[in-house]
């Protein structure tokens, strides 16, 4: 039976601002009923977001919310996270906001192993703008500054947070909602920097220059593009299939817990030097 | 108000900032008002280094000085770049060890060994620069031996007291054999 | 016990800001401000605070930012450079009315510069840095004694008006060593971890909700009050609004929030300017020169006076018309190209004349330099060779 959540929502803040068949509310529901699983009180929980439509979620959450400026939300998220180590933080992040303008502020976040759970919302496109192409848009696909094909290479946003060093990497998608209440389960229960890249839709923007349909048919496509999930989850193995993609080729993407790795949580050594009144 | 400015110049790691801080401090515990600026390139070691002291009976308005009182150059290349910063009249004290000549100029220029005499005695250069504020003591009488042996007490740990406070014996020593060689020789 | 002694500008302001009970640093090197960074890094977890190095300036004033809302008084310090990309958060910390400290010791600019040398460059960007109208308040201080003032005055007027506040210094003081007063580290160990205080909240906390022209005091995260905060433009409750009736209201009394004098300890210093027929306006280490200008033309027989701010923004307005009332000539000595010159310009032109002397060539201006422009503007037929006359 799937919980009810909605005492996680701010239900005086509907309607939302998301458009008819996106896909993030789907990632939001399972993050609630994550959080709500695992007993997270409300006032333990801080949400920090960047700009963008991933962002906006922050708001419909009824915790400690925090709506930052592009790209930012994991360096405020650090500090609230130093400031109050008892709190839950989660930051809540888009392809371009967490990739591109915000990219260093990721990867240095891994590296310091930060107690905190940033969930990247890739729908490949910058959909708050008006659907320009993001530093997740594979080559080929159309955006509406890529009019005649993207002509750029994609970011594997999970191999570059495990490279940087962020302790539990993992990538799910909104075509999958029980497998990825299950991996935030575990994002939210790590102790230091974990990411979980979700793959979602943006049918307004993505899906119609794509001709990828509407949300349903998105969410299908999700499906075609990346076969048979739930098996392959369990595997931790995907390949492939092409051909069925309408444009340009989606390859290498990996779904499931990536990685995961035991490293010093920087909030707590800070706050050991602290204990020890700066001695070494 | 009147003001005495003392400009230690060498290059990067001879010491002049600390040395700068500790005749400073010195001044500040014989009741005088003291101010310190600091100047070096971009290299952390081997660039050009200088400390300026700025000692006064009181607060002063504006401690910058253009001019200074007395220069103690511990390189050839200080000498020379900062010899025309001493007012006439002024004072170089030039330190052998690195410097050859001193620029021709209308001030006093003394000649002496102090961070070869430091090495002699304690078998490391590194407190020279200690060495340069007592010679400074014996010949200017702008902070007294005792201020600056109290200031290196603040400022050193243990053996760092007492390897400093030799070296501070040894530029006394070659401050006052100099007065008293300038003395006979009338 | 506090005790005089040596000190380097930007280690008072370290010292300033932890005796105001920051307990949250985060910064990124640059020249001329390091020192700030690597005293706090030495002092912070000795007396309960956390440092953190972030990887870039924007970084640094988000994790500052992040840290207030989580309770504890933060700061970061800059230069030039760093306080360019400063810019974004400054205006967020600002709208979203979060109390934060940035320290700018300014350098000489554009762009990377001349790192080491002194400038005053920074004083329209610290006004006006960041886009749209937002208040902001900024502190100079002329000495070592008073950057360890002002900088602790800097979180007092933060939190009371709940915004960022800079304290901006030029390289001189920033570097120099003076004689202050400072307290003993072990003083500040014993106040150990402090929090700003959250008042009890009743029912709904409603974070923009003024009073008197004045925010509510902030109630931190993790104090069992569920708000939401965001840098568009809110309502009282804090959630974004697009009704321009409340979109105007609320900029409104963003942008009239600060006080002229913020605090009593920031009122402008006035030198012999009862009597005086020309007034020196200088801040900074060039205040200091001045100050020496003004005496040696008073034994010149001019009668010179001075008049320093303490913050520069707000300008301080009727301190300094009540002044344009009785001198008729007001020189502006800056090491820019007459930046705040043109704040008294706008402030005392109609009934004063202002005129400037300015330098911007790595050393800071020279008593004599100013004391040349004062006696060339004072003597009976005023020449207007040197400086430039603002227009």
């Amino acid at each position: 039976m799937i919980p009810d959540v909605r005492g996680y929502l701010r239900e005086n803040r509907m309607p939302h601002i998301l458009c008819p068949g996106c896909g993030h509310g789907i990632v939001l529901g399972a993050l609630l009923r994550a959080v709500h699983a695992l007993g997270i009180p409300q006032d333990r929980l801080a949400v920090v977001a960047g700009i963008g439509c991933s962002s906006r979620l922050a708001g419909y959450v009824d915790a400690c919310t925090l709506h930052t400026t592009h790209g930012r939300a994991l360096a405020f998220a650090a500090g609230l996270k130093l400031a109050r180590p008892e709190l839950v933080v989660i930051v809540l992040t888009g392809d371009g906001d967490g990739l591109s303008i915000g990219g260093n502020h990721l990867i240095h976040a891994a590296r310091r192993n930060v107690d905190l759970t940033c969930i990247l919302f890739n729908n490949a496109v910058y959909g708050m703008t008006g659907g320009q192409v993001a530093p997740t848009t594979q080559p080929g696909w159309v955006a509406s500054t890529a009019p005649y094909g993207h002509p750029e290479p994609a970011f594997d946003g999970c191999a570059l947070v495990q490279g940087a060093g962020g302790t539990f990497v993992a990538r799910s998608m909104a075509y999958d909602p029980r497998g990825l209440q299950a991996i935030l389960t575990e994002a939210l229960e790590h102790r230091g920097f974990s990411y979980v890249e979700v793959l979602t839709d943006c049918p307004v923007y993505f899906g119609r220059y794509n001709r990828l349909g509407e949300g349903p048919e998105l969410l299908w496509s999700q499906k075609a593009r990346f076969g048979e999930v739930g098996q392959m989850l369990r595997d931790k193995r995907f390949v492939t299939p092409d051909g069925t993609a309408p444009a340009g080729r989606v390859e290498g993407l990996r779904f499931g817990i990536l990685h995961r790795a035991e490293r010093p949580e920087f909030t707590h050594v800070c706050w050991s030097q602290v204990r020890r009144g700066g001695d070494p | 108000m009147k003001r005495s400015v003392v400009r230690l110049a060498g290059s990067g790691g001879q010491g002049v900032v600390l040395g700068s801080v500790l005749l400073a401090e010195a001044a500040l515990r014989q009741g005088k008002w003291a101010a310190c600026f600091h100047a070096f390139g971009p290299e952390a070691r081997g660039g050009a280094a200088r400390g300026d002291v700025v000692i006064a009976d009181g607060p002063l308005d504006y401690p910058v000085s253009q001019e200074v009182d007395v220069l103690v150059a511990l390189t050839q290349e200080a000498a020379q770049r900062h010899a025309a910063s001493v007012r006439p009249g002024g004072l170089v004290i030039a330190d052998t060890t690195r410097v050859r000549e001193v620029p021709p100029g209308p001030y006093r220029a003394w000649r002496l060994p102090v961070y070869r005499s430091v090495r002699e005695v304690l078998g490391t250069e590194a407190p020279g620069n200690v060495a340069c504020l007592g010679v400074l003591a014996a010949v200017t009488g702008l902070v007294s031996a005792e201020a600056l042996g109290e200031a290196v007490r603040d400022r050193f740990r243990r053996d760092g007291v007492a390897q400093n406070l030799k070296a501070l014996e040894v530029g006394l020593r070659l401050g006052r054999e100099l007065l008293a060689r300038e003395e006979a020789a009338g | 016990m506090a005790r005089l002694r040596l000190v380097r500008g930007n280690t008072a302001c370290a010292y300033g800001a932890l005796s105001a009970g920051c307990r949250f640093y985060a910064g990124y090197p640059i020249t001329p401000s390091s020192e700030v960074a690597e005293e706090m890094a030495r002092l912070l977890p000795r007396v309960g605070g956390v440092f953190v190095q972030m990887e870039d300036e924007i970084a640094s004033l988000a994790a500052c930012i992040g840290a207030s809302l989580g309770g504890l008084r933060s700061m970061t310090a800059t230069s030039g450079p760093g306080f360019t990309l400063m810019q974004e958060h400054l205006g967020y910390a600002a709208l979203a009315e979060i109390p934060c400290v940035v320290v700018d010791v300014m350098r000489l600019g554009p762009s990377t510069g001349f790192p080491t040398a002194p400038a005053q460059g920074d004083v329209l960007q610290a006004r006006w840095g960041s886009h749209g109208d937002y208040p902001m308040v900024v502190l100079a201080p002329a000495g070592v004694q008073e950057v360890f003032e002002l900088t602790a005055a800097a979180f007092e007027v933060a939190d009371r008006l709940r915004t960022p506040v800079v304290v901006l210094y030029d390289e001189v003081v920033g570097h120099m060593m003076e004689p202050a007063t400072l307290p003993d580290l072990s003083e500040l160990v014993a106040s150990g971890t402090w929090r700003r205080p959250s008042p009890p909240v009743q029912g709904t906390y409603l974070p923009y909700a003024y009073s008197e022209g004045t925010p509510p005091p902030l109630v931190s995260f993790g104090e069992g009050t569920r708000y939401h905060i965001t840098g568009l433009i809110h309502d009282e409750s804090g959630f974004p609004t697009q009704d321009p009736g409340k979109v105007g209201e609320m900029l409104r009394r963003l942008n009239e929030k600060v006080p002229e004098v913020p605090a009593d300890q920031l009122h402008p210093e006035g030198v012999a300017t009862e009597d005086a027929e020309v007034v020196v306006v200088a801040y900074g280490i060039t205040a200091r020169a001045a100050r020496a200008a003004v005496r040696q033309a008073r034994e010149l027989g001019v009668r010179a006076g001075l008049f320093r701010p303490r913050v520069l923004w707000p300008s301080p307005a009727t301190a300094l018309r009540e002044l344009s009332g009785r001198v008729g000539m007001f020189v502006v000595a800056e090491m820019n190209f007459g930046q705040w010159a043109r704040e008294v310009e706008r402030l005392v032109g109609r009934w004063a004349e202002v005129v400037t002397v300015n330098q911007v060539d790595g050393t800071p201006l020279s008593p004599r330099t100013i004391l040349e422009r004062v006696l060339e503007v004072s003597s009976p037929v005023p020449s207007t060779a040197a400086g430039r006359r603002i227009s």
